[in-house]
């Protein structure tokens, strides 16, 4: 649909530099980076089997040693190993939710702002239902109904988060469609769908994919939060469902350090990433959208 | 007469106002930002609207090309109506109608590349076959508005640009679908002085090329003067006289436009000339006073001892000669004392 | 002694492309009770050199003079503390665009007595209340409606409050910044004969910067035109305008249609004014002059007489006329 030509990759790449040259944007993507890293290529090198468990007493929850680099857990599992498998699940479950809430984001925002009239207050109700569902009582009524598994939790993580993006959204487009382009565009002849989809989509781009960043980083957060409150897949190992387990377990109680930090630490570093190169590119994008 | 290429009867349009301003019943009242419009424009003419802010020569530019709805009036295109024209008819009758703005900051999609502008309106009406013979038409009219080599244009943003360049992109825009009648609202009012004459130029040249109809919005009437074959002077939705330009300027009938030509600014500092400085300012659309709506401000109506017709009737266009109309009781044609070059 | 003196006056703004020379050593006299027009296109200097007077230009400028003066106040010699006192005190500015900059949700009264609490603390509330009412009619705004707030008001009568508060603490000289730009024809004429009311009345020095030669050729007693920094022309403003002696003066004018002249449309002036970041060798005009000789692309032309207090930096001034 959109091909992009030499003029707009150079415009992405002067972007990307724009962060790479800020100290936090770059710090960001370096996170970012690294954790993708180990998502892709970690567990084809150190590969974690969840049924493989520990066969005797002595080989539950020891302590970081030359076979274990990180403990094992309380099944005896190599918590190492775990920790890069939860990186994988984490990152696709922030990804698959976000592609949710922002195709719906965006779709809600742009026909609501675009279209104004009755349709726009339908529209903005509708996002204000949303805006107040909490995630943990729907998770808990959802898993009752159709049981406990990943699919919900990214469904639910993405049904939860659309709202913030469809205002968003909508706000920009309201000023978009009063520009004088805009007008200029219409009076040349071009239909609706031309006008959102060559024109308006196109303005509202980057601030879409600044806000995605943004939001992988909450659906994240949501996901740890789900699993940790014991809502994800029991049988999948995610960072959050870790935590879980160490609570449950009662391996915080006991001192096993090496158990809890190395999921959290996992959270914190890929969030702040998302964090810190959302921010970078809003800031970067989202003047130049203002001030042309 | 041949038939107009496009000619409007009693156009009106309002917009709905805000809250603050209510009839004695509670009932917002509406802006009528054009009240009553009649304009005829030929094939290949150039005709000025003038008017000060307010007095609706732009929504009179918009209604016309169908872009704001007017509530009353009759558009009619070539011995067509198209006052209610929708959908497929609509949008293929825009390619005859170009638009050009007044802010070429404002006017461009910033996202897209001076090619990508120029190609949209062929995309949009399916003109030029492959993409090749697209990139020729790009070229072709890159170089006609002066911007060569058109290949050092193309694939530049429109933030790369000076502001006389942008509007010549615009231009270029507005011309590659040969439109039988572009309209440009103050194309120039926001470029610096050596640039404006050079884009002002070039619309002519280019209509002398093409013949094609233009319609001039613009607050300045010097500027109307040497463009306009006819201008049309707009007080509060209204067009309170219309003529060949030279007719306008130099014989003014209505006192209105013969206030606007006494204080027109010339670069000429001591130009004998009388000043009609009008106190006060145009009234607001949402309370058009009654009968004639110049009235309050009409230095003649004092001058002539407040007659009461000024007040109670509304004025209509009336001809002065063939070609020249205004709306007032007293045009200065008809007035005793023959006073009208009082401007010199 | 002039009211004004600034001899050779330059400006340079630092960038991150290296130094602009935004005004290249600019002279300028103005008596009380003049009124001098102050001219030319973007970025031709005429602000930068207006507001390099009450130190109002930002921190990147780098501004040398030989002497600037007001009232035979040595402006260069005052301390900041000393400058804030002049700002408003004997220099007030009406800025470009500044019927935008009324506070919204202050009243317009309000809003011209604030300069007079700022700076004359010690006036008491009624007498400085009964001069904001006397500024108000001064400006052609009936006191009453001093109570009213900027979204009441059109954007002539915000031109006059904005006017009505840089006369507030009685100023010696006032700057005033495209103050018609963007005002129908009608309110440009009332504005500009309030202008020449205020001058004639309180006999105040005025600077009246504006691209439109129009509206310099109605307005002021002299003009002087600026070009890529420098002055161009400098005098009377019927000599200027009906005897210029340098081309680009007369490429200007002829760009503005004279309605009481004849029905002719001038082209525009081709080319593009130099590139500031480099010095300017001979003529500034030279590459868009219609007339230019060898000598015009070496030599600079300085300012010179071509009559009486006529000024102009042409080496052909003469021949051009």
């Amino acid at each position: 649909m959109m091909v992009l030509s030499a003029e707009r990759r150079a415009s992405i790449r002067r972007t990307f530099g724009q962060v790479w040259a800020d100290r936090l944007g770059r710090t960001g993507v370096v996170l970012l980076g690294a954790t993708a890293i180990v998502a892709l290529i970690g567990p084809i090198l150190f590969p974690f089997d969840p049924k493989q468990v520990g066969t005797s007493a002595s080989s539950i929850l020891r302590a970081p040693n030359g076979q274990h680099w990180l403990g094992t857990d309380e099944l005896g599992r190599d918590v190492f190993r775990a920790t890069i498998e939860g990186a994988r699940l984490s990152l696709v479950i922030g990804l698959l939710a976000t592609a949710i809430s922002i195709v719906i984001g965006s779709v809600v925002g742009i026909s609501a702002g675009y279209r104004l009239g009755r349709l726009d207050t339908v529209l903005m109700r509708f996002t204000d239902f949303f805006l107040v569902l909490p995630a943990v009582p729907l998770i808990i009524v959802l898993a009752a109904l159709f049981g406990q598994s990943t699919l919900m939790i990214i469904v639910v993580i993405g049904l939860t988060s659309w709202p913030a993006t469809a205002r968003i959204v909508r706000s920009q487009v309201l000023s978009l469609r009063e520009r004088q382009f805009i007008l200029r565009i219409r009076s040349l002849g071009a239909t609706d769908v031309r006008i959102i989809r060559s024109h308006i989509l196109w303005n509202v781009m980057p601030l879409i994919f600044a806000n995605t960043v943004l939001v992988i980083a909450g659906a994240i957060l949501a996901e740890a939060t789900l699993a940790f409150l014991g809502l994800g897949d029991p049988v999948q190992v995610s960072w959050g469902t870790m935590l879980h387990f160490a609570f449950e377990s009662g391996a915080t109680g006991r001192g096993a350090w090496w158990y809890v930090l190395p999921p959290g630490i996992g959270i914190v570093m890929v969030v702040l990433g998302f964090i810190l190169a959302g921010h970078t590119l809003d800031r970067i994008l989202n003047p130049r959208l203002r001030n042309r | 007469m041949n038939q107009p290429l496009i000619s409007v009867t009693g156009l009106r349009v309002e917009y709905r106002a805000s809250r603050s301003t209510r009839d004695a019943n509670g009932h917002p009242r509406p802006v009528r930002a054009v009240d009553g419009v009649s304009l005829e424009v030929h094939p290949g003419e150039v005709v000025a609207l003038v008017g000060e802010s307010g007095s609706g020569k732009t929504s009179v530019a918009q209604a016309l090309l169908r872009l704001v709805e007017p509530v009353g009036g009759r558009i009619v295109h070539r011995g067509r109506d198209i006052t209610t024209l929708r959908g497929r008819d609509l949008r293929d009758l825009r390619r005859s109608f170009q638009l050009i703005f007044q802010d070429p900051y404002e006017s461009l999609d910033p996202r897209q590349t001076v090619a990508e502008i120029i190609t949209e309106p062929l995309l949009i009406h399916e003109v030029g076959g492959s993409a090749l013979e697209r990139e020729q038409i790009v070229a072709a009219s890159l170089t006609s508005v002066g911007l060569t080599p058109p290949g050092e244009f193309t694939g530049r943003f429109p933030h790369q640009l000076s502001g006389g360049q942008r509007q010549r992109v615009s231009i270029a825009a507005a011309m590659v679908l040969q439109p039988e009648l572009v309209v440009a609202d103050e194309p120039v009012s926001m470029l610096d002085v050596s640039v404006r004459a050079g884009i002002l130029k070039l619309m002519l040249d280019l209509r002398a090329q093409r013949d094609f109809a233009f319609l001039f919005i613009t607050h300045d009437l010097s500027l109307a003067w040497v463009l306009a074959d006819r201008i049309a002077v707009m007080y509060l939705g209204r067009i309170v006289e219309i003529g060949p330009s030279d007719e306008v300027i130099r014989r003014p009938i209505h006192p209105y436009t013969r206030a606007l030509v006494s204080v027109v600014p010339v670069p000429r500092p001591k130009v004998e000339r009388e000043q009609v400085v009008l106190s006060g300012e145009t009234p607001s659309p949402v309370a058009v006073p009654t009968g004639c709506r110049f009235h309050p401000r009409c230095p003649l109506r004092r001058e002539l001892g407040d007659p009461q017709i000024c007040q109670q009737v509304d004025p209509i266009l009336e001809p002065a000669d063939a070609t020249h109309s205004a709306a007032c009781h007293f045009p200065s044609h008809r007035r005793p004392k023959e006073d009208s070059d009082a401007s010199h | 002694m002039a009211l004004l003196e600034i001899d050779q006056l330059s400006v340079r703004f630092a960038t991150s492309v290296g130094d602009v020379l935004a005004v290249d050593r600019v002279s300028l006299r103005l008596e009380r009770g003049e009124l001098l027009g102050l001219a030319g296109e973007s970025g031709c200097g005429k602000t930068t050199t207006a507001l390099a007077l009450p130190r109002l230009l930002p921190p990147t400028a780098r501004v040398d003079a030989t002497r600037m003066a007001l009232d035979g106040r040595d402006l260069l010699a005052l301390t900041e503390v000393e400058m804030e006192d002049v700002r408003w005190r004997e220099i007030a500015v009406v800025f470009q665009g500044a019927m935008n900059a009324l506070n919204p949700v202050m009243s317009i009264s309000d809003q011209v007595l604030e300069p007079i609490q700022v700076h004359e603390p010690a006036t008491s509330g009624r007498e400085a209340r009964a001069r904001v009412d006397h500024l108000l009619e001064q400006v052609g705004i009936p006191a009453r409606r001093g109570r009213e707030y900027p979204h009441e008001f059109s954007g002539g009568m915000r031109q006059r409050a904005m006017i009505a508060m840089a006369l507030a603490c009685r100023p010696k000289l006032l700057i005033a910044d495209e103050p018609v730009t963007a005002l129908d024809v009608m309110v440009q004429a009332q504005i500009l004969g309030l202008l020449r009311g205020l001058r004639d009345e309180l006999g105040l020095g005025m600077i009246l910067i504006s691209h439109d030669l129009s509206v310099i050729a109605q307005a002021c007693d002299r003009t002087t035109i600026m070009y890529a920094g420098r002055i161009a022309e400098t005098g009377g403003v019927e000599a200027v305008f009906e005897a210029p002696a340098h081309p680009y003066t007369r490429a200007l004018i002829e760009a503005f249609p004279d309605i009481t002249g004849d029905r002719v449309f001038v082209d525009g002036i081709p080319g593009v004014p130099p590139d500031l970041r480099t010095p300017i060798v001979g003529c500034g005009f030279a590459e868009r002059c219609p007339i230019r000789v060898d000598r015009c692309r070496t030599e600079e032309p300085l300012l010179r007489p071509v009559g009486g207090d006529h000024l102009a930096a042409c080496h052909l001034a003469e021949v051009s006329r």
